[in-house]
């Protein structure tokens, strides 16, 4: 059962958990440093790299303006290949038809690739719902479907876990005597794993990005599940954000130089798969049924709103490891799939929750998220726009007070009495008693002895 | 929901002046530029092996197909192979007689993918290779299957010299004039062994896919 941390749960507290462990935070610190030092030598490897950003920045932009145009040739040419398109307004839509496709061909196991999306949607918990094994076989993606826990980094999604944390889970789950060495866990994933790929009935995977022209999907993986998720079961299932796509092979060469770099620090992925309809005649193996489900889910909503551009994002994760927010607090902190500075602005745009309007809290605003971003979304001011946004919502007893104040300030006899009282508050009040914990960090300024400035001035004291 | 209403919603969306970021504004689109790579790309088997050393594939070089003798029997005697299956790739058809021709050798002839799990060593060709990054471009459809590349521990690619580009720009901003009758039911770019770096961003080779790769460039 995956778990949603957001639900009765308010940022401060989710911060001070992760703040307070220390061993995860020097854990996030070393990975994320390592990441973005990475990125930036990918990143020389080419000689443009900034007029390629500002490129994708505006091919994205492009796309996203023509989305209903693009989605439709898409749609057609997967036809045309002999793959079926299922479109599915929301979370719901999506997981009842995968299932009714689960059920239809009698499916017992499923083997998924890493998706962020399929944890938006909580597929797993509906088809496990139905009597389904769902394993997930991405190494770190499986860590922690075993541990029952949520991903902290989108492209690590284990990374808060230490090597004797993992070795621990492992030996519980296979009763086994594993040592903490990597390799070793590694050779016990891949024994353990390989069974269920060669006899899954049915493979999930994501999708990085549709090719319009031809219809054709793409992942990208470093460790060939998902090319084994995409070739041994008999029935295929990507599952697409109405957003990723992109309209022909030169505009996918464009963002394949910019995603692997961004991501990983990589000049190209091990693995990516370009996957075009299911298996042809004389075909030794892959799918005999290919399904695309392209999911809106609330990204419709921010078509034509100052938000539009978080469409632009291409989930590469590079704003995470450049984040300070981020970096201290750990993605748990931000209590649903999607964290670092893109999961701040996607997440209360996407999630009606009430709690997640307050992530937009989770930013100093110092824009080293859009320095980093290989579409250069301007994060940092979509995140001012949603506090503004929350401000306007829940502030309208707020703005009473400073509307009182305003006008009290406005004439000398009220601010005169406004000050003094103050003044005697100030004395008489312990600092703990102010209920915001906006004391916490600071000290509540006291009047000097002598009085006010005012009343010292008219006695000759100043 | 059914196409028509979910690209109208979409669409009703977007109508309307976009919205416009006063403090970044968007630039307008004016295609794709080309990406330049600082390697030296002048010399493409040079690139290629440099690729190839970063991403921990072993590479060979050689000026003749005869020469594939030997390297067959390196990559049998390092992996103490057993059982090989070739995939239908016409590069792979140069190691038949071959493999034939060593009694040690099983040669597996699978009927479904799931028939190379016991399989020691997969023997492909490649549509393509691209020398910035030392990536194979295998074509299911071309090789006949996906998994010779996947299923099995080792897998040795012949790549002919002719069939060498620069970078992936060759293939992918190309892809009419190279695959003239649409792409494939899969085409998968590979560069190097299985890695993953989940347990503490420690490098581990081979978690799912071949822990050895073995690109060999023949003139």
């Amino acid at each position: 059962m995956s778990q949603d941390l957001l639900t009765g749960t308010t940022l401060r507290q989710r911060a001070r958990n992760g703040v307070a462990d220390e061993h995860v935070r020097s854990a996030l610190r070393s990975v994320t440093d390592r990441l973005a030092d990475m990125r930036v030598d990918a990143q020389e490897s080419l000689t443009n790299w900034e007029e390629l950003r500002d490129a994708a920045r505006a091919m994205r932009g492009h796309i996203v303006a023509r989305l209903p145009e693009i989605l439709d040739r898409l749609a057609s040419n997967v036809e045309a290949s002999g793959g079926t398109v299922f479109w599915a307004a929301d979370a719901a839509e999506a997981t009842a038809y995968i299932a009714g496709v689960a059920r239809d061909r009698g499916v017992k196991r499923v083997v998924k690739s890493k998706s962020m999306v399929t944890e938006e949607i909580h597929l797993n918990d509906v088809l496990q719902a139905d009597g389904i094994e769902v394993v997930e076989t991405d190494l770190g993606e499986w860590i922690i479907q075993l541990a029952q826990q949520m991903p902290s980094h989108i492209l690590a999604p284990a990374i808060h876990m230490t090597r004797g944390d993992v070795a621990d889970l492992f030996n519980r789950v296979a009763d086994g005597d594993l040592s903490d060495v990597p390799e070793e866990l590694c050779a016990f994933a891949r024994e353990q794993l390989r069974n269920r790929f060669l006899t899954a009935d049915l493979g999930i995977s994501g999708c990085n990005f549709g090719v319009a022209e031809t219809g054709s999907t793409i992942l990208v993986t470093n460790e060939g599940n998902g090319r084994m998720v995409t070739t041994l079961p008999p029935v295929h299932i990507a599952v697409m954000g109405m957003e990723r796509v992109v309209e022909t092979w030169e505009q996918l060469d464009l963002m394949m130089n910019l995603l692997p770099r961004a991501a990983s620090g990589q000049d190209i992925s091990v693995y990516v798969s370009q996957v075009t309809g299911a298996r042809r005649v004389g075909e030794l193996d892959g799918p005999e049924q290919f399904h695309l489900v392209i999911l809106d889910n609330g990204r419709s909503d921010l078509l034509g709103s100052e938000y539009q551009e978080m469409l632009n994002c291409i989930r590469c994760g590079a704003c995470l490891n450049v984040c300070p927010v981020y970096r201290q607090m750990g993605g748990h902190g931000y209590g649903w799939v999607y964290s670092g500075p893109m999961g701040a602005v996607l997440t209360p745009l996407l999630n009606r929750q009430p709690e997640a309007a307050e992530l937009s809290s989770a930013s100093t605003l110092c824009s080293a998220c859009y320095d980093a971003c290989p579409v250069k979304i301007p994060l940092q001011d979509l995140l001012l726009g949603l506090r503004r946004d929350r401000a306007d919502e829940a502030g309208r007893a707020e703005r009473a007070t400073w509307d009182a104040w305003a006008a009290a300030w406005s004439r000398p006899g009220a601010y005169r009495t406004s000050v003094r009282m103050a003044g005697a508050m100030g004395r008489i009040l312990p600092a703990g008693l102010f209920p915001t914990g906006w004391t916490a960090g600071r000290e509540v300024p006291r009047r000097p002895d002598g009085g006010s400035f005012r009343r010292r001035f008219a006695k000759g004291d100043i | 929901m059914d196409r028509a209403a979910f690209l109208d919603r979409a669409r009703a969306k977007l109508h309307g002046p976009a919205h416009h970021n006063v403090a970044h504004p968007i630039p307008a689109f004016e295609g794709v530029p080309e990406v330049r790579y600082a390697a030296d790309l002048s010399d493409l088997p040079t690139a290629f092996e440099r690729a190839c050393a970063a991403h921990k594939a072993v590479f060979r070089h050689l000026t003749h197909p005869a020469d594939l003798a030997g390297v067959l029997d390196e990559v049998v005697a390092t992996h103490d192979v057993r059982r090989v299956s070739l995939s239908r790739d016409p590069e792979a058809a140069l190691v038949d007689d071959l493999v034939r021709s060593r009694p040690a050798l099983d040669v597996v002839v699978p009927e479904r993918g799931q028939d190379l799990a016991d399989v020691d060593l997969g023997v492909t060709g490649a549509a393509y290779g691209i020398a910035a990054t030392g990536t194979l471009v295998l074509d299911a459809g071309r090789a006949g299957g996906r998994s010779w590349s996947l299923v099995p521990p080792v897998h040795l690619a012949i790549l002919r010299r002719s069939n060498l580009v620069a970078t992936a720009a060759d293939v992918w901003r190309k892809l009419p004039e190279r695959f003239p009758d649409g792409p494939a039911s899969q085409m998968v770019f590979v560069s190097g062994p299985s890695k993953s770096a989940d347990i503490e961003f420690t490098l581990t080779i081979g978690v799912h896919g071949p822990r050895h790769v073995w690109m060999v460039l023949v003139d």
